[in-house]
């Protein structure tokens, strides 16, 4: 029974039998409660009704004849009896008799109460609605007018059909249950593609989609599957355009590493020209050694450790250094770069990281500035944050670009940037690391007028 | 520590004698009563010859019947209980425990001999018993043997299941004859010399009649219709009184056996006696003793629940 359609084909099965039955109790007891009740009530109305013909004294024949004519046209039977034997008179002697009444009926009957009893009656051979109304004078029970009405109960009546009510029951059963069997396959086809789908993907075909158009909860799953299995589809090409970058990458410096060394080995250079092949040959070792590198660090944002070692900062201190470190390029590049620093600001930040960060920045923006343009590094605090603001005057990025920069590999000029030492990693690996620091940034830029990147840090509060 | 021990001692004695001898309230000698002893919730009412109420007794134990043995003493017995017991009136004290068989239907005093006789209706026998509670005889009966009377030196017993009664010589309990009689034949009374005999009806016809019968012979004298269910008799003043507690009907014949007065008196009673000139009558169902004399009921007596039976003691007048 592992099937899902089994099992909610049994359930509602094994609902519809509980329903039959607590149907079949539930008639029973509005059998029980109502008709029971409205007979025994109507009998009882109707024999006080008839008691009241009784004036006292001895119950005469003209009474009971009148009873026995009543009884012709009742619905219920009824008649008196003025028997002292059915009334138990003798009860304290021995008696060998059945008497229509007991001797506690007897002691109620006395005091003028109405008796109702359901039940086996011997003297009728049957389960019967019965009551006595005492005819009493004086303290005298001189009779009792007796009601009764045949108990005919559900199941009596059935069982003259059992078999034909078990077998309706049964083909009512066995025809449901073919309807239930049918309807839930229906409704349970979208989950059979959906599975199928789930298999295709398994099986590596990403490009599979399933094809339901219903609304309900089946319908959503089938549209969250879509889109999971666009998803899936889009990070496969991620994968695939990254390796296919990576390889692109590394294959440039490794032909020219292979071409240079070739030739210097067949002779082909003349050996004055080897030096300046050879600094070629380390140039480009060096940019695969730092593509690795740049490799490594996306893959571990946090370092070999896998954590960032942070503490208070003092986010200037930091600035300075890099663009001191950065000074010699920029002095080359004739690009000044000028300095608007609040020393108040304090991050929790992981230096080395930070200089990264500020590193691949500047570095950036040396890279796209023309020759006697100026670079603007500013921190400020805003609020509960440290900004940090890069406005470099270069080429700026066509609009179209924008969201793409931080894209692995992606570069708005790849002639250029490639020329220029840049991996195309750079902007990615920033990402990364702002992110890893709890900050948040943004890029703005136009075309041929610069570009503004601006950086967000939670502020470090002084302690007291 | 002595003393402990002696207070424990009298505390025991005293426990024991409470738990055997169940004391009631006492009746004074000589004095005339009518009992009714009720078993619908077991208790005896003694009522004195101004109809008041000498004492009530509850009885704790399921007795179905009394009667009285001599002058100074009551039988109390009961149908499922296995011992009788005799109880004196002047003091209220238990006199003795007779053990019995289960199935008591009813005791009689045969004032000749002083024994007194228990019928049984499981082992169907008739025991004879003397005044200190000796068992003397025990025979065997017919069908549930209740109703008795003594006559002369003969013991009647009427076997209410069956279709006969027993006549036993009163003292060695032989059995002498037996009479034909129906079924639910109850109440034996002996009216210039005739044994008269009333009865329920078997089945669910009811007996109307009473028999008259030669009580030597067992020869039918004749019949008289007395509706409906006669099962009891008494006589005062010259007079033979018939209850019929079918239709709760007393009825008065003069010495012809004619009806000359009748009445509907109580709810389903069974049993009347003759008592200071008065039949007093016993209302089963209302629970009340009616006395009747001269035709009119003069007293009306509240007693216990189900007066079944009446017990008389008169001083001789």
């Amino acid at each position: 029974m592992t099937k899902l359609s089994a099992k909610i084909w049994i359930f509602v099965l094994a609902t519809m039998a509980v329903t039959i039955l607590f149907m079949y109790s539930m008639t029973n007891y509005l059998y029980e409660n109502l008709y029971v009740k409205d007979t025994e009530d109507s009998m009882i109305e109707v024999g006080s009704k008839l008691a009241q013909m009784y004036k006292g004294g001895k119950v005469t024949d003209g009474f009971v004849n009148d009873i026995d004519r009543y009884n012709m046209y009742s619905n219920s039977n009824v008649f008196a009896v003025r028997n002292p034997r059915e009334l138990s008179a003798c009860v304290p002697f021995d008696i060998d008799y059945d008497t229509l009444i007991g001797p506690e009926e007897r002691q109620s009957l006395i005091k003028g109460e109405v008796l109702a009893k359901k039940g086996y009656e011997s003297r009728f051979d049957r389960q019967v609605i019965s009551v006595v109304i005492p005819l009493v004078d004086e303290q005298r029970l001189e009779g009792i007018l007796y009601l009764y009405f045949p108990l005919e109960k559900i199941t009596e009546l059935a069982s003259k059909d059992v078999v034909m009510m078990i077998v309706a029951a049964l083909i009512f059963l066995i025809l449901i249950g073919f309807v239930i069997f049918k309807a839930i396959a229906l409704l349970l086809k979208p989950l059979k593609q959906l599975k199928a789908a789930a298999m295709d993907m398994a099986a590596g075909q990403y490009a599979t989609r399933v094809d339901i158009k219903s609304k309900d909860e089946i319908g959503q799953l089938a549209t969250t599957f879509n889109e999971m299995a666009q998803a899936i589809e889009d990070e496969d090409q991620r994968q695939k355009q990254f390796l296919e970058n990576v390889s692109h990458e590394l294959r440039t410096p490794i032909s020219y590493i292979k071409g240079y060394s070739e030739a210097i080995l067949s002779g082909i250079i003349k050996e004055e020209e080897q030096p300046e092949k050879l600094a070629l040959i380390v140039r480009e070792a060096a940019r695969m050694e730092k593509l690795t590198n740049e490799l490594m660090q996306l893959s571990r944002p946090a370092g070999p450790q896998g954590v960032l070692k942070l503490y208070p900062l003092p986010l200037s201190e930091t600035i300075r250094e890099v663009v001191v470190m950065l000074s010699q390029r920029a002095t080359e590049a004739e690009i000044s770069i000028q300095l608007h620093l609040d020393d108040e600001a304090v991050i929790m930040a992981d230096e080395l990281k930070m200089k990264q960060i500020m590193i691949n920045l500047l570095e950036n923006a040396l890279r796209y500035s023309d020759e006697g343009t100026v670079i603007d590094v500013s921190s400020s605090i805003h609020g509960e944050e440290v900004v940090v603001q890069i406005v470099d005057h270069g080429i700026g990025i066509p609009s179209e670009d924008l969201p793409k920069v931080t894209e692995r590999f992606y570069r708005v000029n790849k002639a250029r940037s490639r020329a220029d030492g840049g991996s195309g990693l750079g902007l990615s690996i920033v990402a990364q690391l702002v992110q890893a620091h709890d900050g948040r940034w943004t890029i703005d830029s136009e075309l041929n007028l610069g570009t503004t990147i601006t950086l967000y840090f939670p502020i470090v509060e002084e302690i007291e | 520590m002595k003393k402990i021990t002696l207070v424990g001692l009298l505390c025991c004695v005293c426990i024991l004698a409470a738990c055997d001898h169940t004391s009631y309230e006492k009746i004074t000698k000589n004095e005339d009563f009518i009992a009714s002893v009720n078993i619908l919730q077991p208790s005896i009412d003694f009522i004195n010859t101004a109809g008041n109420v000498l004492a009530s007794w509850s009885l704790e134990e399921p007795y179905t019947g009394a009667t009285l043995i001599g002058d100074d003493a009551i039988l109390l017995y009961g149908n499922q209980m296995e011992h009788a017991d005799l109880v004196r009136l002047s003091s209220g004290k238990q006199l003795m425990k007779i053990d019995v068989k289960r199935g008591a239907t009813n005791a009689y005093y045969n004032k000749e001999t002083t024994d007194f006789y228990i019928t049984n209706g499981d082992n169907n026998t008739v025991t004879s018993y003397q005044i200190d509670g000796q068992e003397k005889q025990q025979v065997v009966l017919g069908n549930y043997p209740m109703a008795m009377y003594v006559k002369d030196t003969h013991l009647f017993v009427i076997n209410f299941k069956d279709n006969y009664m027993s006549v036993l010589n009163s003292a060695s309990l032989k059995e002498e004859k037996t009479y034909a009689i129906p079924k639910s034949s109850h109440g034996i009374d002996f009216v210039d010399g005739e044994l008269w005999i009333g009865g329920h009806g078997a089945g669910e016809k009811p007996n109307s009649q009473v028999r008259r019968m030669n009580s030597k012979t067992g020869k039918i004298e004749g019949m008289l219709d007395l509706p409906m269910m006669p099962i009891a008799f008494a006589s005062t003043n010259g007079s033979e009184f018939v209850l019929s507690h079918g239709e709760n009907m007393l009825y008065e014949l003069n010495d012809a056996h004619e009806i000359i007065w009748q009445k509907e008196i109580g709810s389903n009673p069974f049993t009347i006696a003759a008592f200071q000139q008065h039949i007093v009558l016993a209302g089963y169902d209302d629970r009340t003793l009616y006395w009747i004399k001269n035709h009119k009921i003069i007293r009306k007596t509240k007693v216990g629940k189900g007066p079944f039976n009446l017990l008389v003691r008169e001083g001789e007048q």
